[in-house]
């Protein structure tokens, strides 16, 4: 018998915080900074008076707040926000919101990583390059890969990368007539854009329209002696899996370019099924989705590139090395890309990456991998069943992975209301908005959950219940849709440019100062 | 075996696994994978055994960590682009806030995500006097690289001058970003600068400015810790000549140096790790690019923005993430001038935090302590036999200091200083600058008078 589900009442904290600077009462302080010890100040004289051509001349109107009301404002301001410590991150499908484990945040504060200076002599730096070192020996396992890097810090500075290796790779084979990449729509958008900021021409390949998957005879087709490379992510961004994928890499291999996997999100695969053994040459792994990382608000992140035999002396610098007794960093690599990235990359995500495969092993990886794509088996059965007015449009009666393109095209065309009305609605519910689908679309009022092994039968069941309250809503009472939000902290912006021409250059605010001139003070 | 409940996987449970299992019809593990072929199935994972429980876990990491020295245990004057700053605790008290770090993309559900980022965005335009900001970069160098491909679009020209001085490693980066298949994005030459001050060498500037140049850049203060004082007149000279201004700035001297947008700048960037972010290992890095209220100039900005304006509900303000959307790379794809992504989003909040706290005053007096304490070190070390200042330009937080007369290599004193608990500068020799024997060290506002004359001391001892 199945249990009803009680939709709990909620309301998010709603402050109405001014922004920062209008907290200002002159001469207030957040803080005391020490003053120069008389000797120090003595010998250094008038330092100010030296730079009398560079000194500033009237001091920054940054906010002059007391301490109490400064933590009261961020208090304040960060109740009003949706991380998945709080809310249910099924929405934010491909983004593979899981749970930030504590005990690596606690990690975070320990001196010997929050203090450590990233040029420091190696010997006191042995602790970082060991887990460095230990976490590239994982991935490169969990990949089928012979190398690995940490220095991008995102996905798409990992394809980036990526895009960068393929081109050393060319020319260090004279190769100067590979000038195109292919990908695929429902590959990640930065596939194709990070490669083109290399100069690169992109063919996109389209969805075939009963399986959503790409074509394999097309896509034989747009292969040529100019293809440099293909970037593709599987499964794509639909949760659709490609089976084909090895004739894919092989056909690509044939016109020698190079198979580059977008595996940000590799929570489906994860212990199951590897980029070696479906032909790839690069990848990349996002520590911050798939290894538990937080998101951080936007990042910093860490996209962990791998990399066959082959493509190793053009990794970026520094590569950690071990000798035996002593790890260390080598700089001393010819033939690399160059410098990606300041210093090491991002070592708070690779040190929660290695607590967290640690903490789970082959098994407990592969069972973050099983759950997820059962998760998401599950909840896709039961927004077909229960939500009025969804649909599948592509690959019909097969299993998806770890999520699933959905669209509320019948809702819309009985109701007039779709994805962007119910996401307006959802955080009414505690919700963060479903994500939609990168552009262009190509099912109508699309969305793309994606429950991850973090949360439990109740945790979907919850929410799908959630999603089909709002589509009756559509139906019963299309008013409080269309003026949703009404229980989060604001309501909905009304004048936020979306394109970029001189007339919306007129409302575009991105500081205080810009708003007061565009609209004045509230 | 003994079946594992893992506690970040709560559906492991096999009650509820099972039952699920039925749900979707599976009557395997196997099945549920069933579109994944045979031959792509991998079954001889090597990974290390679990440490399955957290107490353990804990003590296994912290045990790697305690390898590690840092400025949490030596006295640190290492900087060249990071450096051991003070946080207080408010930043880090918001920076734990676990709603705020685990949040992602939700715009409408993170209105207070978006109160954190425009504030962030609001002081930094206070503190630089610019107008306009995006997302961040992924730290300075990636900063400078975007500005330069920026100013070339701008300009529609190619060449763009930059201080010999620069830091190589932030030089590298930007260099590698604009290294495309078909030639580089700009081509990148090099203007001298004074081996007496330190400053940069206008006579070669005027030589070199042509109406070919995209852009003149400088550091400010620059790598070797210099505070370029002609920086107007640099400005004044490259906008003769139709070029781009570009000032790569260090937030946490803007107390008591000039805004690059009150000197000229059209474009100013950097990074902002001084304000308020811990060196993690160098991961507390983030890349600004800031330019002024004008069209031509902010929708080449290559990553997203957030807006703010009035809601539905009258006096109130509201945030999104999707102002002038239609650049980025999520709505255009290739079409994009430059693709965009996750960068460092929780840096700029917390630097948005840090700027607060300071506020004007702790903002300028920050910044003085910072020089007062720095000139004291450069004197203190300067008077050491062997040892002499290299520049004699006016410094903010860094100096080069000349051992070549000590005849001890600065890899020398600094094992020398290792051995007294005490990271030294960083060692110019080997960076190609023709600065082999130099050592840039890096005092901040942490740094006592007690810390300096101990590090005097050992390097008096050092190069004995």
């Amino acid at each position: 018998m199945a249990k009803e589900i009680e939709i709990r009442e909620f309301h998010q904290a709603r402050w109405n915080e001014p922004i920062v600077l209008e907290l200002t009462v002159p001469g207030e302080r957040g803080i005391l900074v020490a003053k120069a010890e008389q000797e120090v100040a003595e010998a250094a004289g008038d330092v100010l008076g030296e730079i009398a051509g560079v000194r500033r001349k009237k001091r920054p109107a940054l906010p002059q707040v007391s301490q109490p009301r400064l933590v009261r404002h961020y208090s304040r301001v960060t109740q009003e926000m949706m991380g998945s410590d709080n809310t249910l991150g099924i929405s934010q499908g491909t983004c593979t919101l899981k749970y930030n484990p504590k005990v690596q945040e606690h990690m975070m504060r320990h001196p010997g990583l929050m203090d450590v200076h990233p040029l420091q002599d190696t010997d006191t730096m042995q602790g970082i390059l060991e887990i460095y070192y230990k976490t590239e020996q994982i991935m490169k396992e969990l990949a089928g890969m012979e190398r690995f890097s940490f220095l991008p810090v995102a996905g798409g500075h990992a394809i980036y990368t990526n895009a960068q290796l393929v081109r050393k790779y060319h020319e260090s084979k004279g190769n100067t007539h590979k000038t195109e990449i292919v990908t695929t729509l429902h590959s990640h958008p930065v596939d194709a854009a990070a490669s083109s900021t290399l100069g690169y021409k992109i063919i996109t390949l389209m969805p075939d329209e009963k399986t959503g998957l790409p074509n394999f005879e097309e896509y034989k087709a747009a292969l040529s002696e100019k293809t440099a490379a293909i970037f593709i992510t599987n499964p794509e961004d639909t949760g659709i899996f490609n089976d084909r994928i090895h004739e894919f890499t092989e056909a690509a291999h044939q016109v020698d370019a190079v198979c580059v996997y977008d595996q940000a999100n590799a929570n489906a695969l994860l212990g199951v099924a590897r980029a070696g053994e479906a032909g790839f040459d690069l990848m990349h792994f996002n520590l911050h989705k798939t290894f538990s990382s937080p998101h951080g608000s936007d990042g910093p992140g860490c996209g962990a590139i791998g990399c066959t035999g082959a493509f190793e002396a053009f990794l970026p610098k520094p590569t950690v090395e071990f000798d035996g007794s002593k790890y260390y960093l080598d700089y001393d690599r010819k033939d690399s890309i160059g410098y990606v990235k300041l210093f090491l990359g991002n070592a708070t995500a690779v040190t929660r990456a290695y607590m967290w495969c640690m903490s789970l092993g082959w098994e407990g990886m592969r069972q973050a991998a099983v759950i997820s794509v059962l998760n998401n088996q599950y909840m896709t059965k039961k927004i077909l069943e229960k939500v009025p007015g969804v649909s599948l449009h592509y690959g019909k009666g097969e299993r998806r992975m770890e999520q699933t393109r959905l669209s509320f095209d019948k809702l819309f065309e009985e109701t007039g209301l779709g994805i962007v009305d119910v996401n307006h609605r959802l955080v009414d519910y505690g919700i963060s908005e479903l994500w939609m689908s990168h552009h262009p679309f190509t099912v109508p009022e699309p969305f793309t959950p994606e429950p991850c092994e973090s949360y439990n039968k109740d945790d979907i069941d919850y929410y799908v219940e959630v999603l089909r309250r709002i589509a009756v809503e559509c139906r019963e009472d299309p008013e409080t849709i269309r003026t949703a939000p009404h229980k989060c902290a604001r309501h909905r912006p009304i004048d936020i440019p979306a394109d970029s021409t001189e007339e919306s250059f007129g409302k575009l605010a991105t500081t205080w100062r810009a708003y007061v001139k565009r609209f004045g003070k509230s | 075996m003994e079946q594992i409940v893992y506690p970040y996987i709560p559906n492991t449970t096999p009650e509820v696994k099972a039952e699920m299992m039925r749900e979707v019809e599976a009557k395997d593990e196997r099945e549920i994978f069933e579109v994944i072929p045979d031959h792509l199935l991998y079954h001889d994972f090597k990974l290390p055994e679990p440490i399955l429980d957290e107490c353990s876990l804990k003590r296994h990491t912290a045990a790697i960590l305690n390898k590690n020295a840092g400025a949490g245990t030596h006295l640190c004057f290492l900087g060249a682009g990071c450096a051991p700053h003070y946080v207080p605790a408010v930043v880090d008290e918001v920076l734990g806030r676990g709603e705020f770090y685990t949040a992602y993309t939700s715009d409408l559900g993170d209105q207070g995500r978006g109160q954190l980022q425009f504030e962030y965005q609001s002081q930094m335009a206070e503190l630089l006097d610019m107008d306009v900001i995006a997302f961040p970069q992924y730290d300075g160098g990636s900063s400078l690289g975007h500005a330069f491909r920026m100013a070339g679009r701008i300009s529609g020209r190619k060449k763009v001058l930059y201080p010999a001085s620069i830091n190589p490693m932030t030089l590298n980066i930007a260099r590698n970003y604009l290294t495309q298949i078909d030639g580089n994005y700009c081509d990148l030459v090099e203007v001298k600068y004074s081996g007496d001050t330190g400053l940069l060498d206008l006579e070669d500037l005027a030589a070199k400015l042509d109406d070919q140049t995209a852009a003149v850049m400088i550091e400010n203060p620059t790598f070797l810790g210099i505070i370029e004082i002609q920086a107007e007149e640099i400005g004044s000279m490259a906008k003769k000549a139709g070029a781009e201004f570009i000032v790569y700035g260090d937030p946490i001297s803007m107390g008591v140096m000039e805004a690059p947008g009150s000197y000229g700048a059209t474009i100013a960037c950097g990074d902002i790790h001084s304000i308020g972010i811990h060196m993690f290992a160098g991961a507390g890095v983030g890349g600004y690019v800031m330019v002024k209220d004008d069209p031509k100039y902010a929708f080449q900005l290559k990553d997203m923005m957030y807006g703010a304006s009035p809601t539905t509900v009258e006096g109130e303000i509201g945030f999104s993430f999707e102002a002038s959307f239609d650049r980025t790379s999520y709505e255009i794809r290739e079409q994009c001038a430059e693709y965009t992504g996750t960068s460092a989003g929780l840096w700029t909040a917390t630097a948005g935090v840090y700027l607060a706290v300071m506020g004007p005053a702790g903002m300028e007096e920050v910044g003085t302590l910072i020089m007062q304490r720095a000139r004291y070190a450069a004197k203190k070390l300067s008077a050491i036999k062997g040892v002499s200042l290299k520049y004699s330009g006016p410094v903010f937080k860094e100096f080069v200091l000349d051992l070549t007369a000590s005849g001890v290599t600065p890899a020398e004193l600094n094992k020398k200083l290792l051995a007294e608990n005490i990271i030294g500068g960083y060692d110019l020799t080997g960076t190609g600058m023709g600065l082999d024997g130099c050592m840039l060290v890096c005092v901040t506002e942490i740094h006592s008078k007690a810390d300096i004359d101990q590090f005097v001391q050992a390097v008096e001892r050092g190069l004995m």
